[in-house]
């Protein structure tokens, strides 16, 4: 991991700045967390075998470990660092899946690429396109929803650390939680809706 | 939408949801009274809430397969090496496979030639490969197809020749030959043979089916694709790291632990040859799935157990998972008789082996390939086999990291469901709860009666009353009496703790107790349907509360009634029902399963009664029938955990945690927590616990546990006082007491620490732990002589359990190696290794070698034998054969490091690494330790002083990295520092003192000496040098030769 070390050292730094005034460091960390993640999932998207599970978070909590010296920071900045991965998580997974589909025109028999996996209880398969068309819907209705909903599905928070990450209280995180979610189902189940 | 509405449309949802279901529609009816639209609306997503189920609650994401480009078709003709493809003989998931033949005329040969297809990352896979080929093209067996050759093609693709086999999957074969039972099994044992072999050279297959398995047209099964997983795996899995969840396997034929993602090893081998022989013997797959998904194939594997290959016989043929006709007959269809005979014949031995086999722990399984193949000899022959005695009485082994760390398993293991509570409560004018009119105080404790069974099934009432406890213990409003508080309040009442608690026993209880309340119910049953009536009784009056009914129509809906009327009562007493809907629904907490359910409490009765191995069988059973029954996987690791096989109830504990939404809340919380604690990751342990108990502040089992976090940080103060609340709060658990005097012990406050040993010893005379301690108490106060009598009367008090007499002697062997007595450290060192081999324990064993080869290195100056017993040991017990959390890398690469064999840490800290995960994270301080000595050894002494202060500071052993320390600054030429160093090793409490000090002590009390005199110090000097003598006053008469004592 030594050529990560520059990184390393980098990312450490901003993260644990609370002020949070270096702009450029973060102008200089973004690129550097965004390469490693696209790295990692690529990695993983091209090996194409049938029923893989990804877990996005899993892929964040590889980038936090190589990026992020953890001797000196805290949950608190590891909750920072993987509101920010998330939210690329997100872009990079949607990318993935519009470019797979955008093959399949004109191709052949290439199935669907990417879909949401329902706790094992049979309930069907939800496409991450229409996730990700609902949560922009719901983004432009209310922004904080639909960021609590990347948070903890790309990122994998927990209601506190999205609650720390938000600053606002856990109680609120679990309301706009409950809330978002049944939106999103009815949303992208009823595919109309304001 | 305006923004007005939205907020309108927010509020009224969490509104709706807060209220009880009745009151809804009036709700709505009053919100929404001239806004029809708006009702729609509450309404769509209220029912969208209800249907979400799953809905984004896991972070996942499954990607389908993108198929097998088409480019592929036009491989045919194309030269490939020295090959020429012919024609495509079949395709898998890591490409395809093509006949080919020899191009240049020079003779005739055909191969098969494997060609992996694009995406396998090139490079990585030919660097393994060559790596590898050495040992795969030696493969040289009758039943092995040679590995001929590999390279690229000229754009890129990596390929494999093989030799060319003609003929039939081993399972086809079978099937088309009729072959009898006794025929498959030989069959079977051939291919065994030829796995063994491949073994006996350190080559895994990891991808054993019958694919993989061709039978020629005479019979004779070849294996292939040997070594070709591996290399692919391999170099994958250094370009990924630890990407969880990748597959390249056939899920159908891939052990649990490779579906984890978790390395391929003899036992997956071992597993893989299970399934076969299952498929073998049935037709049929172990596993049923109603979809050919792969992750529904691999949570199958996963989680369910396959059903005896004597049953699956007799099943319908819709009902399994049907591949093959079943042996002897040849018909596909499930004759009756046929496969009645057939059942016959399978049950017993043949069952037991296909089982076994098919273990989902690796380390139940068999051992080795030749295990496998004995046993089948061995049922050939009609002779009795081995696996089936082993399964009723498990192996159990120590983890064994309590010597360097702050664990104490008795301790650890109180993870019990304690139950208190944080009000949040609401009272409503209309309908007064207990609470709000105070017949009932905020918090106060109740006790729940054994149920009355009117319906005369037996263990039907103790499931009844197990599972109205588990859901009211999570009420915050009220706390339930554990059932252990029970047991010891009866005894005090001169009962036995056994006795069924019936209404009037309990309210004499109570009213003892100064409990306030009883919660009676029974159970009665007309024609299949069933009646709960639950009450809740005040203790002093007698006068009914509360009463709630429920009915189920038959016994599938038993839970569910029983949910139902303690969630009323709950309500009742005056918890808010939203906080009642929050927590998980009684079937979702425990199990849906009636028969399961039974195991279940039958398990914990048999808990509370101190049988814990019975009990471990009976939380298997329960879990056999419900494989997401977390409780149950719960209650198994604490089981485990009270015997001492952390190992087992690790994995039960991750087992529960996979199933987390089926946990009680105070359950999940304290799971957590103490998975973070098992992790050595006190920090976030630390947390949970902190949060658990501000909800629930007079959970015990949440202060005992942060107060071992907070111990294994050094935060000793804090530790104590968390001790202390817990002991005031619940004064009956030795355990308490334990940690508060090693506690007290740490923080040096010795006379402290004898008063609370004393009263141990007056409370709880036969409580062996007690010995434990009072060995640390002497070790920590370095009172040899009383150290040694205590362990001496501990090996007394053992008996014949060869398990518990492992702590005693090595603490023999360590004091004896300390003062230098060194023929009677090797004996003690001899014991040691007999009994922890004879417990199967082999990594204390491998600790005993590490610390009998410092014995030779330190006080003999012996490098040579010291390398030959590490090396013997290892290379007789490698490492990577031990339990994840037993592997003891650091260890021994600091061993090699004082051996003077600093190239051998290299592979050992990249084992380590890898070893490391998330979960097994190793204590904090050990990797840096071996790391601060490395530099050491290359002598980078500031680099090592810097590291070696790091490890010190993150250690949880206060004094272990010390003596390393200390040289470091030596080697730097700081003396001075380097002198303040040892004065800390000697002074500074620890518990098991022992340990350091048999390698460290004498060495550290001669460089004191030597260093204090060199700065003119000359009574320091003395003074160390005195205490020296004293130590080694009895040493053997060599070890005055070889060292300068004056």
């Amino acid at each position: 991991m030594t050529d990560n070390g520059a990184a390393q050292g980098e990312v450490t730094r901003w993260l644990i700045d609370s002020a949070k005034s270096d702009k450029e460091g973060l102008d200089r960390m973004l690129p550097v967390v965004y390469a490693e993640l696209h790295r990692l999932a690529s990695q993983y998207l091209t090996r194409e075998s049938a029923g893989h599970t990804l877990q996005p978070t899993a892929l964040v909590n590889e980038a936090y470990l190589r990026l992020v010296d953890q001797r000196r920071v805290d949950w608190r900045n590891r909750a920072q660092f993987v509101a920010l991965a998330a939210n690329m998580m997100r872009r990079i997974l949607v990318n993935h899946a519009r470019d797979r589909v955008a093959l399949k025109r004109g191709g052949d028999a290439e199935k669907v690429s990417l879909s949401l996996l329902e706790s094992p209880s049979g309930q069907p398969d939800v496409d991450l396109i229409a996730l990700e068309d609902a949560l922009a819907q719901l983004a432009a209705l209310d922004e904080r929803k639909s960021r609590v909903v990347e948070l903890k599905f790309f990122g994998g928070l927990t209601t506190e650390e999205i609650a720390e990450v938000l600053q606002i209280s856990g109680a609120t995180v679990e309301r706009e939680w409950a809330f978002a979610r049944a939106w999103l189902f009815d949303t992208i189940e009823g595919k109309g809706a304001r | 939408m305006s923004n007005a509405r939205w907020q309108r449309l927010q509020q009224l949802f969490h509104q709706t949801l807060e209220s009880a279901p009745e009151q809804r529609t009036a709700l709505l009816d009053r919100e929404c009274a001239h806004d029809a639209e708006l009702r729609a609306d509450v309404e769509r997503l209220l029912s969208a809430n209800d249907r979400a189920g799953g809905f984004i609650s896991e972070p996942v994401i499954i990607t389908h397969d993108i198929a097998f480009a088409a480019e592929d078709a036009s491989q045919l003709g194309r030269r490939v090496g020295a090959y020429r493809l012919i024609r495509e003989l079949g395709r898998g998931g890591m490409g395809a496979v093509y006949l080919a033949e020899r191009d240049d005329g020079a003779f005739e040969q055909r191969v098969a030639i494997k060609l992996i297809k694009r995406g396998m990352d090139t490079d990585q896979v030919l660097s393994r490969f060559r790596a590898e080929r050495q040992i795969l093209a030696s493969l040289d067996h009758p039943n092995i197809a040679r590995l001929m050759d590999g390279g690229t093609t000229p754009d890129g693709l990596p390929y494999f020749a093989m030799e060319y086999i003609e003929g039939q999957a081993i399972d086809t074969f079978a099937e088309s030959s009729r072959l009898s039972v006794e025929d498959r099994l030989r069959l079977f044992l051939q291919v065994c043979d030829a796995v063994a072999y491949a073994h006996a050279r350190g080559v895994i297959h990891r991808d054993i089916k019958p694919l993989n398995t061709l039978v020629t047209a005479a019979g004779v099964p070849k294996l292939l694709d040997f070594g070709i997983a591996k290399v692919l795996h391999d170099a994958t899995e250094e370009s990924t790291a630890t990407i969880t969840g990748l597959r390249l396997l056939t899920p159908d034929y891939a052990s649990p632990e490779q579906i984890e993602g978790r390395r391929a090893t003899v036992a997956s081998d071992v597993y893989a040859l299970g399934v076969v022989l299952y498929e073998l013997l049935t037709g049929r797959s172990p596993y049923r799935v109603s979809s050919r998904s792969p992750q529904e194939i691999a949570e199958a594997v996963r989680t369910t157990e396959p059903d005896r290959p004597s049953t699956v016989v007799t099943q319908p043929a819709e009902r399994v998972k049907v591949r093959r006709s079943i042996p002897t007959t040849g018909s596909r269809a499930s004759d009756d008789a046929s496969a009645r005979q057939l059942s016959r014949r399978l049950r017993g031995d043949l069952d037991t082996i296909v089982l076994t086999a098919l273990r989902k722990e690796p380390t139940r399984r068999y051992a080795t390939v030749a295990d496998l193949t004995t046993d089948i000899r061995r049922h050939l022959e009609s002779r009795p086999i081995v696996a089936r005695r082993e399964e009723a009485a498990y192996r159990v082994g120590k983890l064994v990291h309590r010597h360097r760390t702050a664990l104490l398993t008795s301790a650890a293991a109180v993870i019990a469901a304690v139950a208190t509570g944080v009000a949040i409560v609401r009272s409503r004018p209309n309908d007064p709860t207990l609470i709000s009119t105070r017949s009932l105080g905020l918090r106060d404790r109740i006790v729940v009666a054994d149920f009355v069974d009117l319906s005369d099934d037996a263990g039907l009432a103790a499931s009844i009353t197990e599972a109205l406890r588990t859901d009211l213990s999570q009420s915050p409003v009220v706390r339930v009496m554990t059932p252990r508080q029970v047991r010891s309040s009866l005894t005090t009442m001169q009962q036995s703790p056994d006795i069924a608690l019936n209404d009037s026993l309990a309210r004499e209880l109570a009213l003892r107790e100064g409990v306030k309340a009883i919660v009676s119910g029974n159970l009665s049953r007309l024609a299949s349907s069933y009646t709960i009536s639950v009450q809740l009784v005040a203790a002093q009056s007698g006068e009914a509360l509360a009463a709630v009914r429920e009915t189920a129509t038959d016994s599938t809906g038993l839970i569910a009634a029983v949910d139902r009327a303690s969630r009323a009562l709950r309500q009742r007493i005056g918890e808010s029902l939203r906080d009642v809907q929050k927590m998980p629904s009684l079937d979702q907490a425990t199990t849906a399963s009636l028969p399961a359910l039974r195991m279940y409490s039958e398990a914990q009765r048999l808990v509370r009664a101190g049988n814990r191995s019975a009990a471990v069988e009976k939380f298997e059973q329960a879990i056999a029938l419900d494989t997401g029954f977390a409780s149950a996987q719960l209650g198994l690791s604490m089981a485990y955990g009270s015997i001492g096989d952390a190992g087992r109830a690790y994995d039960a504990a991750e087992r529960a945690l996979a199933h987390a939404e089926r946990l009680p809340f105070v359950e999940r919380s304290m799971l957590v927590a103490s998975r973070a604690y098992g992790a050595f990751d006190y920090e976030t342990s630390i947390r949970a616990y902190t949060n658990l108990l501000a909800r629930y502040p007079d959970n015990v089992a949440a202060l005992n546990n942060l107060a071992l976090a907070y111990r294994g940080t050094r935060r000793f103060a804090l530790a104590e006082s968390a001790f202390v609340r817990a002991i005031q709060i619940d004064s009956g658990v030795a355990n308490f007491l334990f940690g508060l005097h090693s506690t007290q012990i740490l923080q040096g406050k010795f006379r402290e620490a004898s008063a609370t040993l004393e009263t141990v010893k007056r409370r709880w005379p036969d409580n062996p732990v007690y010995l434990t301690e009072l060995l640390q108490d002497a070790a920590a106060q370095q009172d040899w002589s009383r150290a040694e009598r205590t362990a001496r009367l501990q090996i007394d008090r053992v008996g014949t359990d060869t398990l518990q007499l492992v702590d005693p002697y090595e603490a023999l062997a360590q004091i004896a190696m300390a003062r230098g007595r060194l023929r009677e450290a090797e004996r003690l060192w001899g014991t040691q290794a007999k009994v922890a081999r004879a417990s199967g324990v082999m990594s204390r064993y491998l600790f005993g070698v590490l610390q009998r080869g410092f014995l030779e290195l330190r006080y003999r100056g012996d490098t040579t034998h010291a390398l030959a017993l590490v090396d013997s040991a290892l290379g007789a017990t490698p490492l990577d054969s031990l339990l994840r959390g037993d592997r003891r890398y650091d260890e021994v690469a600091r061993f090699y490091l004082a051996a003077g064999r600093p190239e051998r840490v290299g592979p050992l800290l990249v084992a380590a690494e890898k070893n490391d995960s998330a979960l097994h994270r190793t204590i904090q301080g050990e990797r840096l330790w071996t790391r601060g000595l490395l530099a050491l050894s290359e002598g980078r002494a500031t680099a090592a002083v810097d590291t070696l202060q790091m490890a010190n500071d993150g250690h949880s052993c206060t004094i272990c990295v010390l003596a390393d320390l200390g040289r470091a600054y030596e080697r730097a030429g700081r003396l001075r520092e380097a002198l303040s160093v040892y004065e800390r090793y000697l002074t500074t409490p620890w518990l098991w003192r022992y340990e350091p000090d048999a390698v460290e002590l004498g060495w550290t009390l001669q460089r004191l000496g030597d260093l204090a005199e060199q700065r003119g110090d000359t009574t320091r000097a003395a003074a160390a040098r005195a205490q020296l003598r004293q130590l080694w006053k009895d040493a053997d008469p060599e070890l005055s030769r070889s060292w300068r004592v004056q």
